[in-house]
């Protein structure tokens, strides 16, 4: 009975959102705008306390036993093809939903101050509950299907609030290029669902849902052959939505939305969907080393990449969103080296102190009257002491110091990325970890210390926000700080609660069992028991090496980890003294190479105008030309459509004669007809 | 009272509860009407109402203890077949009842015998399905028709009206003409009616004989009447047109889904034998009747007279799904899996006609929403011009509607046809299902052609205006389970494959 209550309370934890959406939708006009931001704020509180009911649930079963399922229909049944509407938490799927409802709660509370003198005050918190029953449907989907719904709808809500304030041409165009970059990763999503799905359909036996995550797991050994193909067309959509190299362009341009979307959407949550999507098909994934090897390659690269274009950027949110960009990069980077805990977590971590900066930007934004240069600010420590403080956890936590949240999870990623990925990766990562330390603190001085460069007139405005927009600020000020703690490694003398609790969902079943196949078709053979000795021994020696690579392990650990702090601090220093006391240094470094490397980065490295000239000129050009003058205009309006029109209007008109109105013509033809039947009754066969 | 088949008087009576509600329900309202004199015209259409909802309560509580149950004595089965079908009647019984109330209220002239001719031509439609036997057949087939012809004249005032009816009326007896002659050869050839009998024999038949072949092909041209089968549907769009609207949606739906559900049925029960013999001759007869009926349909002015041709093309549709079925039966490749055809096929017919119901039904709701009164229903499509500014939600809702008709996803529409498109390729017919994919191409445009004139053109003064809430509200509800159909089919399209096993496997 309560299992059954558990059970039905995932479908709430999706709906209730849509129910908020709903209703604030269809009354969009008529709601008053207090009760329609309450409302969304209850809903998504509802669906974080639902979760919460049903991770204490999970809590207290058997680890392997860990998954509660909510199936609502039979979705589609065409002959094999059988997917169902229906939801599962297991133990990846409850961080997320977590992540999401809890985030996501404070961001609506955050939006209720923030959003309070906004003519689309209704609208805005309809889209908000919208993108959040989109995303706990993408990470709480039973199958890859169900995903594939939330994923679209992500981007949906996604395109809504990019150009929530349409007016500005601006900030549509932004619209349009987030959506057209994600239909592009989009197109190779589908292409690696339809993958698994015609190599999965014949094997599966009747009723077992071919896309279910459970049924693709099951059959995973018959995923190897096409495991590179599938994966790495999977991961072009994953480079869409979690903005990684070469599809990253549109992250930057969506911070035109408002800043709680950007922290929600662009920050915390949707950009995540890549790398959850990648760990939920973990199965898949290891059977291929080419495809880990692309996904952490490109999650390094776009790392380093994206924080050397985040160190001269002036405007306080596109330096957070190329930060942004960083940071998947690292999570891609864990999921390639195969240590997806790490990722996951990271996801976690950065969601509380990226959502916290953003917000913090937010408050400095709503402070200097909508200004985002930071060339215009300074000097808000005394003004904004709440946000200044918040801001500075989300700083340290972000550029990994001990003991906030950042240090634990990236920590972790560096070291799986030496240890599992070679030390080229690790190198990207480490430099890119650094230039973070780097560029936070340069936002930091140039927004928060000296004398503030505004006009009077904004000076004169500027105050502390209210408490609706502070007190979720220091709630994920907290959480930055102690949100890494769930993940404390061995090393340190911690239990790494967080990958032990994840752990089940990337045991690697398929793997052992082929392995597992294959010792016992040895042992009934002729060398049975040879071979049983011969394994027994490596098995002893191998218990041996690895007792003495862990205490060398974990020296190495020791010796990362102080690495990477060490590089962090001297990364937040190097910013604070720069930008502050030596601002002829930043100068000079501009300067440097005739100017020419600040200004690719300052135009990040050119990209928007490659992409242009390569694919965008030369597309429309074959548009106009080829497609619309000739094929469309000429081909098939001219001959195809118009030409067919025009025969079939005849024919009928010619038909339309036949409808005479008079009854014994009607007869006539009836009788006609079954006259003409029983003649082929009689003399057929 | 004799025991005929096993069981005593009182189950009996009470697995037949439905029918009895239902024919009990017809005399009340006729009654009530009749003696009690303080009557509001309201009160008759309430109590319509009521006696639908309780045969539907009386069907929905025997399904609990259904099981393949032959009652009076072989004259009509209790199976899972007639119980999906009774629901299916019931819905569009109740739709048609809301639909012309609203109109009769605005009119003030109501009509006392609309309300219990529904109710009889509805007990006709569910005794045409439950039919175990070709006298109950027969009976079933005139109750639905009689009260049918004087429902297409119920527009008294109305030449229009009364010229349907009389050529509606003069053309099924034609047919009923046939059909009878079909039934007495039969009845010579296997020397029972009923369908147990019938069965029997022809399952001791090596191939059919001239006699049986000639008997089923009439009973063939009756059933073929019924669902507007090109050659035998030159009424259609004559009595589509006179009829009133809501009249014209309970035949399109009603009528055309009972001549289907029996006519699958008998298939079924010849299918051995006489697969070969209809299966070339249905053949022909839905492909012309598909073209037909969508070639036609463009060239209309009358969103009636439309409807009527798209009706016809539909009826080619659903034949697509019976040749699909008849595959089945004859001596080729299929034959080896004809269970998972056969199942695919008649569930993609049942399918398609609970979709078709709800869509038609709505588009015919809409038109008489936007109808002023009876003698000035909203026909030509002109008139449609600008009512997405005027009534948007009408307006929407026939969008949703002519979509639907058109097959064009995420509506109820396409997933009936993909259904149907898809058991035909199943059998082997894959010419036949590119055929109509074409078919629906050419549809679309006329569909479409409504919709733009309702959201791209200004309106004018003699543009429709609306009517009463309770049909644009029961017409909002048809269109949101249209989509809703659309994107979750999978629940209803599991009924009806299970529906269809159990009446034929």
């Amino acid at each position: 009975m309560e299992t059954h209550a558990v059970e039905t309370a995932l479908r709430w934890i999706v709906l209730v959102p849509l129910i908020g959406a709903a209703v604030n939708g269809l009354l969009v006009r008529r709601m008053p705008r207090r009760i329609a931001g309450l409302l969304a704020c209850a809903a998504v509180g509802v669906s974080f306390a639902l979760s919460v009911k049903v991770v204490l649930r999970l809590v207290g079963m058997d680890a392997e036993q860990r998954l509660v399922t909510d199936t609502l229909a039979p979705w589609l049944g065409l002959g094999p093809l059988h997917v169902n509407i229906g939801f599962a938490m297991d133990q990846l799927s409850a961080v997320m939903a977590l992540v999401v409802s809890g985030v996501g709660f404070l961001i609506h509370v955050y939006s209720l101050g923030y959003m309070a003198h906004d003519a689309g005050y209704n609208r805005f918190f309809t889209y908000l509950n919208l993108f959040i029953f989109a995303m706990l449907t993408l990470v709480l989907g039973e199958n890859l299907l169900m995903l594939f719904v939330g994923w679209e709808g992500v981007g949906l809500c996604s395109y809504l609030l990019i150009s929530f304030w349409f007016n500005d041409e601006a900030n549509a165009a932004a619209g349009k290029k987030a959506f057209i970059v994600n239909r592009i990763g989009d197109f190779g999503f589908l292409l690696g669902m339809f993958v698994i799905g015609t190599t999965l359909l014949p094997e599966l036996h009747h009723g077992e849902g071919v896309f279910s995550f459970q049924v693709m797991r099951e059959y995973a050994h018959l995923l190897g052959p096409v495991a590179t193909l599938a994966g790495l067309l999977l991961f072009v959509g994953a480079t869409g939505k979690s903005a990684q190299i070469p599809l990253y362009i549109w992250l930057p341009d969506a911070m035109a939305g408002p800043t709680p979307v950007s922290a929600l959407i662009h920050a915390a949550t949707m950009v995540t969907a890549g790398v959850y999507m990648i760990a939920r098909m973990n199965f898949l994934y290891v059977l291929s080393e080419t495809a880990m090897a692309v996904i952490a390659a490109v999650g390094a690269v776009t790392a380093l990449f994206a924080a050397t274009i985040a160190l001269t950027q002036n405007d306080i949110k596109k330096v957070l969103a190329y930060s942004t960009v960083s940071q998947l990069g690292y999570m891609m980077l864990a999921c390639g080296v195969g240590a997806f805990a790490a990722g996951i977590f990271h996801v976690m971590t950065h969601a509380f102190f990226k959502a916290l900066l953003f917000l913090g930007s937010g408050s400095v934004i709503h402070a200097m009257s909508n200004e985002q240069d930071m060339r215009l600010m300074g000097g808000l420590r005394k003004k904004l002491p709440v946000t200044w403080w918040t801001f500075l956890i989300g700083t340290v936590a972000l550029a990994g110091v001990f003991p906030f949240a950042g240090f634990f999870s990236k920590d972790e990623i560096l070291w799986k990325a030496w240890s599992q990925g070679g030390i080229g990766l690790w190198l990207l990562g480490f430099l890119g970890a650094g230039l973070t330390a780097f560029y936070m603190m340069r936002l930091v001085s140039l927004t928060f210390f000296g004398e503030n460069r505004a006009s009077d007139e904004v000076k004169h405005h500027i105050h502390e926000s209210p408490a609706t927009m502070t007190m979720p600020l220091v709630i994920l000020a907290v959480l930055s700080l102690t949100g890494g703690w769930l993940g404390i490694p061995h090393f340190m003398g911690g239990q790494n609660h967080f990958e032990t609790w994840l752990e089940p969902v990337f045991h690697q079943e398929a793997a052992g069992h082929h392995e597992a196949d294959l010792v016992q078709e040895l042992e009934h053979g002729a060398l049975g028991e040879t071979v049983a000795v011969l394994a027994t021994s490596a098995h002893v020696t191998h218990d041996v090496i690895e007792g003495l690579d862990h205490a060398g392990e974990e020296a190495m650990e020791w010796t990362l980890a102080s690495a990477s702090l060490a590089w962090a601090l001297l990364g937040l220093s190097l910013g604070t003294w720069i930008y502050t006391k030596r601002q002829g240094l930043a100068a000079a470094g501009q300067r440097f190479a005739g100017g020419a490397l600040h200004r690719v980065l300052l135009n990040k490295y050119y990209v928007d105008e490659m992409y242009e000239a390569a694919i965008l000129r030369p597309g429309y050009a074959v548009s106009e030309r080829v497609l619309f003058r000739t094929v469309d205009a000429g081909l098939i309006d001219g001959l195809l459509v118009n030409g067919s029109a025009i025969l079939v209007a005849i024919v009928s008109a010619l038909l339309r004669l036949f409808q005479n109105g008079r009854l014994r013509f009607y007869a006539w033809v009836f009788a006609s007809g079954a006259a003409g039947f029983i003649l082929y009754l009689t003399v057929s066969g | 009272m004799t025991n005929v088949a096993g069981m005593d008087l009182a189950t009996q009576l009470s697995a037949l509860l439905p029918y009895l509600v239902l024919a009990a329900g017809g005399l009340l309202v006729m009654l009530v009407d009749a003696f009690v004199k303080s009557l509001r015209k309201e009160h008759l259409s309430m109590l319509s109402l009521l006696v639908l909802l309780g045969v539907a309560v009386a069907n929905f509580t025997g399904s609990m203890s259904l099981s393949d149950r032959t009652l009076l004595g072989g004259m009509v089965v209790n199976d899972q077949y007639s119980w999906f079908f009774n629901m299916l009647f019931v819905a569009v019984a109740l739709l048609t009842v809301t639909f012309a109330s609203g109109l009769y209220d605005r009119d003030g002239h109501y009509r006392a015998e609309f309300y219990p001719l529904v109710l009889f031509a509805t007990l006709g439609m569910m005794l045409l399905v439950a039919a175990t036997d070709l006298m109950t057949l027969f009976l079933a087939l005139e109750t639905m028709s009689l009260s049918v012809y004087v429902l297409v004249a119920g527009n008294r005032g109305s030449l229009r009206s009364s010229e349907a009816g009389f050529k509606y009326l003069i053309m099924g007896a034609f047919a009923s003409a046939f059909l009878l002659m079909g039934m007495a050869l039969l009845y010579g050839e296997t020397g029972g009616t009923s369908y147990a009998m019938i069965g029997d024999t022809i399952a001791g038949m090596n191939s059919a004989s001239l006699l049986l072949k000639l008997a089923t092909g009439l009973i063939l041209i009756g059933f073929g009447f019924k669902i507007a089968m090109v050659p035998f549907h030159m009424w259609t769009p004559d009595v589509y047109e006179g009829a009133p609207c809501y009249v014209t949606g309970f035949m399109a739906t009603g009528v055309k889904a009972a001549a289907v559900a029996a006519l699958l049925r008998f298939a079924w029960l010849t299918l051995p034998v006489l697969a070969d013999v209809w299966f070339p001759v249905l053949m022909v007869l839905a492909v012309v009747t598909m073209t037909y009926g969508n070639l036609v349909a463009l060239s209309q002015n009358s969103i009636k007279r439309m409807l009527a041709y798209s009706s016809i093309a539909h009826a080619g549709y659903l034949l697509m799904g019976v040749l699909a079925y008849l595959q089945t039966g004859r001596d080729i490749g299929v034959a080896t899996r004809a269970e998972e055809v056969g199942v695919a096929a008649g569930g993609a017919v049942l399918f398609y006609l609970v979709g078709y119901a709800l869509m038609n039904l709505g588009a015919f709701g809409i038109v008489t929403y936007l109808s002023k009164d009876r003698k000035h229903e909203a026909d030509t499509i002109d008139g449609y011009a600008g009512l997405a500014q005027k009534r948007p939600v009408a307006a929407a809702s026939l969008a949703v509607f002519l979509f639907s008709l058109a097959g064009i996803p995420p509506t109820v529409g396409f997933v009936g046809k993909f259904y149907i498109f898809d058991a035909v390729v199943k059998a082997d017919l894959l010419p036949l299902a590119i055929w109509g994919v074409v078919n629906s191409l050419l549809s679309v445009y006329y569909y479409l052609r409504v919709i733009m004139t309702m959201y791209m053109k200004p309106a004018e003064d003699d543009s429709y205006s609306g009517g009463s809430w309770e049909t644009v509200f029961a017409a909002g509800v048809l269109a949101l389970m249209v989509l809703m159909l659309g994107v979750m089919p999978g629940t209803l399209s599991q009924l009806a494959r299970n529906t269809f096993k159990f009446m034929a496997y």
